[in-house]
């Protein structure tokens, strides 16, 4: 999906294009910060199927999930036209209240999306203009028009 | 901060500085001798013990009388002191409170000393005060000014000396903390990097931050609110920094206190003193993060900025985080009673319900019961839940009558009562809200409503008094349901039978409310006026106008067949299928299909085209029936099926041909629910003898969400008749799940009562039935339903029951079919088990005399009452009947009538 492409995909992309033999690469060999940033480049890259077969072999960590996870799980639901358990995934993301997240911004720009995808106009501006305002002159706030 | 050392005066001055900024003194004697009457060296001197003792304003007063002696004065040295005192007197004007005169002194500073080292500082300064002002203007003015004149790149770098660390602390704290206060983001973020981690700890800071997002909140900029808050330090990223200074401090304070010369102990204690004032502050910050909620209160304003920004899932996301991971702290309440109002704001009704009732049970008498109590009754109401609502409603008022929104659910109770259709009820609880409260915001409402109720009890006298009232009540102001009253009005009139009256006063709304969005229905009312009149043409044109302005598919479908109706009248029956096609087409599956596609077959009938009638039918279902869950189209199927009966086989065939093909069509298109529907027909269409080749179509389908009504009916009869008893249940489920405003839906609770009755779960089935007659009570098809309750009770042993039940059936006489010949049959067989042969015969007897037509309870009753006149031993008429049956020709062949003529050979033969 071409709209959710994230700012790592350069990086990401070298890792994924390694996993593109799935099997070979053994999730149990790596972090689960490493696969899931794996599975965002194959997101990145539009291999769903792909990146949801991996993003499985990721188990749930304590506390309701790392944000990466969450924000992962959340780009699937949005993917299989889920819309309400992405935004439960993306407000755990919110409720992590993790200061220095990278993912808060994508969270918040998928979170758009959906509303986006839902007809809910207000509730799309609302979050395009708190990306520009959380996130000035950084991408994220260059493509909140994206959003409007 | 780096400090000038002049001579003279100047150098005096310089030493003050650094003296009072980093030993507070003890206080000096201020003498009351004006500072004009004393000596410049005195002047320095008591300026100097002033500073110590932290007396600022008077020392501003010292340095300003020094400014006005050197003002004069011209040589390098008298310069350059009058630079540090004017310096000096904006930072002693900063920390007496005095913004507005230190901005003045720091800004003269820089106008007059340009070169100076502290301009820089000076520059900050003035920032400073501005921000202690609270002045955002003259900040952004002053920030402007210095960007307009290359200095601001200097003030950053002055800033990003390390050498100015401490005095950046303080400054850039004030600033920040001043941009937090004013929610400006902008400035805030350029002085962000300056700080340091105590400084970003800063409770002052952070309090800041919270009130800038409120400020925001305030002011409907909710974006802005949650990015101030998402900046707040939590209480555990405070917390250690504050320990740690904590720390720091103590340990500094436990140390023995160095040997200083004897003149100098004083203050030196009170240096000591004044460290422990600060441990004692910090320990007070850290007790407040530790017992005021800090973390809960932040999490609440983030929250609520959500919901503001109609974001509820994330806001029920952080509400629930405070309630569950703080249930005893005071906010856990509000969190709870704002979750469930996000849930209602996302029409989250099951997890409202839950959410709701959750609240209710833990905080009996609550700050917020009266609200959550309000919006569910109203989820209660939307959801048809109307005995739960009043249970609420009343058990909130018996509680405490005079609660804080008891008009509010007196209200709602009336409308409770009004949906319940318990008229009286509302009306009193109308009148309560009317009397009780007359302030309350809901009178107006109520005044209405009571109106309503008097027209749907019929009094029609009684409404249009009420709407008068209502219409010349001067006290409300703004009427609000001014228009619907005058509409209202004119339908009690209507009813009232004063039809000039009804009409004079629909025009009147049609000219006063020509936007209201019952101007559609008032148009079909004088229709309907017109029409009674036998004026068709001009009642035609009024229907017309309501088809224009309809809002909804309820107003255009009522003036589209009241316009059928009077076509009909006139037999324009092909301006009548015109009009209710344009009808389909405009509102497509929204359309009452049913009644739609009827009367087109009925016109296309009326014109002795049935060909043409199917034809539409059959479009309907094509254009409609991929989705399962359009109700209307089973209403079609159903109507074309009942318009094949009878019909010629061409007809029939040239149905069959289209159903196939509709079926290959569905199948090519992968319309699945289609292709379900036309092999349903398909199935219906060759009865039981023929279907067996279209059911394999049905068994295969594992998926029942492809299914719509009457292909899970078909599926479920004929599970039943393979002896699948628990298919049928699991079907009925989903059913009710999925179709519970289907028509066929008594015919699926029939099918599972079968079932039931087939696995011998009597005690089921009975209850199973109860449910159905309570529920469908004067639908046709509660025959059945009755017949297999008391099936139960026979075969479980209670045949007086049973008979009772069987009884019962005829209470519905149209429409029984077989279902009467198959009672009478049956009370005869509880009679002849009950010893009433005599009886039973007469029932028996009842059947093959009065429904012959029904050959199969017939015979079985002609069989039955032999075996009650063997009993009787009356052998003659067990011969004599022997003989009818073996000469009635649709007896003759049945298995009964084979066992009489096999009888009556045997009595021949002697």
């Amino acid at each position: 999906m071409k709209g959710l492409r994230t700012i790592g995909i350069v990086i990401f992309a070298a890792v994924s294009s390694a996993f593109s033999a799935t099997n070979k690469v053994s999730s149990a060999s790596v972090s689960p910060e490493v696969t899931l940033r794996q599975v965002l480049g194959l997101m990145d890259q539009n291999r769903m199927n792909e990146a949801f077969a991996l993003l499985e072999t990721v188990p749930k960590s304590e506390n309701n999930g790392l944000p990466l996870q969450n924000y992962l799980f959340a780009r699937r639901s949005y993917e299989r036209g889920e819309y309400t358990t992405a935004l439960q995934y993306l407000a755990q993301v919110t409720t992590s209240f993790d200061r220095n997240s990278e993912w808060l911004p994508a969270a918040l720009f998928l979170e758009g999306m959906v509303y986006r995808k839902n007809g809910q106009a207000e509730a799309v501006t609302y979050v395009a203009k708190e990306l520009v305002l959380g996130w000035p002159e950084s991408d994220w706030s260059r493509r909140a028009e994206e959003l409007k | 901060m780096k400090l000038l050392f002049p001579r003279g005066f100047g150098f005096q001055l310089a030493i003050l500085s650094v003296v009072c900024f980093l030993f507070p003194l003890s206080l000096c004697a201020v003498d009351v001798i004006p500072v004009t009457s004393k000596s410049t060296t005195v002047l320095v001197q008591e300026v100097q013990d002033l500073l110590a003792s932290g007396l600022f304003k008077e020392a501003a007063g010292h340095l300003q009388e020094i400014l006005v002696r050197l003002e004069s004065l011209t040589d390098a040295e008298s310069v350059s002191a009058r630079a540090s005192c004017l310096y000096q007197l904006g930072e002693c004007q900063l920390r007496s409170a005095d913004f507005s005169g230190a901005t003045e002194s720091f800004k003269k500073f820089i106008t007059e000393f340009p070169r100076d080292e502290q301009v820089p500082a000076a520059r900050f300064m003035v920032l400073e005060s501005l921000a202690r002002q609270n002045d955002r203007i003259q900040m952004e003015a002053w920030l402007t000014e210095l960007r307009n004149s290359g200095a601001f790149d200097g003030l950053m770098q002055f800033l990003s000396d390390k050498n100015n660390a401490a005095f950046r602390r303080n400054s850039v704290l004030a600033l920040m903390t001043g941009y937090a206060e004013q929610g400006d983001l902008g400035n805030l973020r350029l002085f962000l990097p300056f700080s340091d981690e105590q400084g970003l700890a800063d409770a002052g800071f952070n309090v800041a931050l919270m009130e800038g997002g409120d400020r925001a909140f305030e002011a409907g900029d909710y974006p802005r609110a949650i990015t101030l808050f998402r900046m707040v330090r939590f209480k555990g990223e405070l917390v250690p920094v504050y320990k740690k200074q904590v720390a720091q401090l103590e340990e500094e304070l436990a140390k023995p206190l160095p040997w200083v010369p004897l003149k100098e102990q004083a203050r030196q204690r009170e240096d000591w003193q004044a460290e422990q004032t600060r441990l004692e502050g910090l320990t007070q910050t850290l007790q407040f993060f530790n017992e005021n909620g800090y973390d809960q209160e932040l999490m609440v304003r983030m929250a609520q900025s959500y919901d503001a920004m109609k974001r509820y899932r994330i806001a029920l996301a952080v509400y629930r985080q405070v309630y569950t991971e703080f249930p005893e702290h005071r906010l856990a309440e509000q969190s709870r009673a704002s979750a469930f109002q996000s849930l209602m704001a996302l029409n989250a009704q099951e997890e409202a319900l839950v959410a709701g009732r959750e609240y209710m049970e833990r905080y009996p008498q609550g700050r917020f019961e009266d609200e959550v109590a309000v919006s569910l009754m109203q989820l209660y109401l939307s959801r048809s839940e109307l005995p739960a609502s009043a249970e609420l409603g009343q058990r909130l008022l018996a509680a405490l009558p005079n609660r804080r929104l008891a008009d509010q659910i007196t209200y709602l109770l009336g409308i409770t009562s009004l949906q319940q259709q318990n008229w009286k009820e509302a009306s009193s609880l109308f009148a309560n809200v009317m009397t009780k409260w007359p302030q309350s915001d809901f009178v107006q409402d109520a005044d209405y409503w009571s109106g309503m109720c008097r027209i749907f009890e019929g009094r029609f006298a009684a409404a249009v008094a009420i709407f008068k009232n209502y219409l010349n009540n001067k006290t409300y102001d703004p009427a609000r349901f001014r228009a619907e009253c005058t509409y209202r009005l004119g339908v009690a009139q209507y009813g009232a039978e004063d039809f000039v009256g009804a009409e004079s006063t629909l025009k009147e709304f049609l000219v006063l409310y020509f936007e209201s969005p019952l101007v559609s229905e008032a148009y079909s009312m004088l229709g309907d006026l017109r029409g009674s009149d036998g004026d068709l043409d001009l009642a035609l044109t009024m229907y017309q106008k309501a088809i224009e302005t309809a809002t909804d598919v309820d107003q255009d479908s009522y003036a589209v067949f009241q316009s059928a109706r009077a076509y009909e009248l006139q037999q324009r029956y092909a301006e009548t299928i015109t009009l209710v096609k344009a009808y389909m087409a405009r509102q497509g599956t929204k359309a009452q299909l049913a009644e739609a596609a009827l009367w087109i077959g009925k016109s296309c009938k009326a014109q002795g085209d049935h060909r043409q009638a199917l034809e539409i039918y059959l479009k309907t279902l094509t254009d409609f029936g991929n989705n399962p869950s359009v109700n209307g189209v089973d209403q079609v199927m159903v109507q074309l099926l009942e318009d094949l009966k009878d019909r010629p086989a061409d007809e029939i065939s040239f149905a069959t041909a289209h159903l196939t093909a509709g079926v290959e069509s569905a199948r090519q298109k992968n319309e699945r629910p289609l292709e379900l529907r036309f092999v349903a027909l398909l199935a219906r269409i060759a009865g039981q003898d023929g279907r067996e080749r279209y059911m394999a179509t049905l068994r295969n389908e594992t998926n029942l969400d492809l299914f719509s009504p009457l292909p899970l009916i078909l599926l479920a009869e004929d599970s039943l008749v393979r002896g699948d008893v628990e298919m049928p249940e699991r079907i009925a489920e989903k059913f009710k799940a999925r179709f519970s405003e289907s028509e066929l839906l008594i015919d699926l609770y029939n099918l599972e009562a079968a079932a039931c009755l087939s696995a011998k779960k009597y005690d089921r089935t009975i209850a199973l039935t109860d449910e159905i007659i309570a529920r469908f009570d004067t639908d046709p098809r509660v025959g059945l339903s009755r017949k297999l309750q008391a099936d139960a009770f026979r075969l479980s042993g209670n045949l007086t029951k049973a008979v009772e039940t069987y009884q019962k059936i005829f209470s519905t006489r149209a429409g029984l079919g077989s279902l009467a010949p198959e009672t009478l049959y049956w009370i005869g067989v509880c009679k002849r088990d009950q010893g009433e042969i005599e009886k039973a015969f007469a029932f028996f007897q009842r059947v093959y005399v009065l429904y012959k037509s029904h050959p199969e309870w017939a015979a079985k009753a002609y069989e039955a009452s032999i075996d009650c006149l063997q009993k009787l031993g009356r052998t003659a008429e067990v011969v004599q009947t022997w003989k009818e049956m073996v000469e009635t020709p649709s007896i003759r062949n049945t298995p009964e009538g084979l066992r009489a003529a096999e009888a009556l050979r045997r009595v021949n033969e002697g």
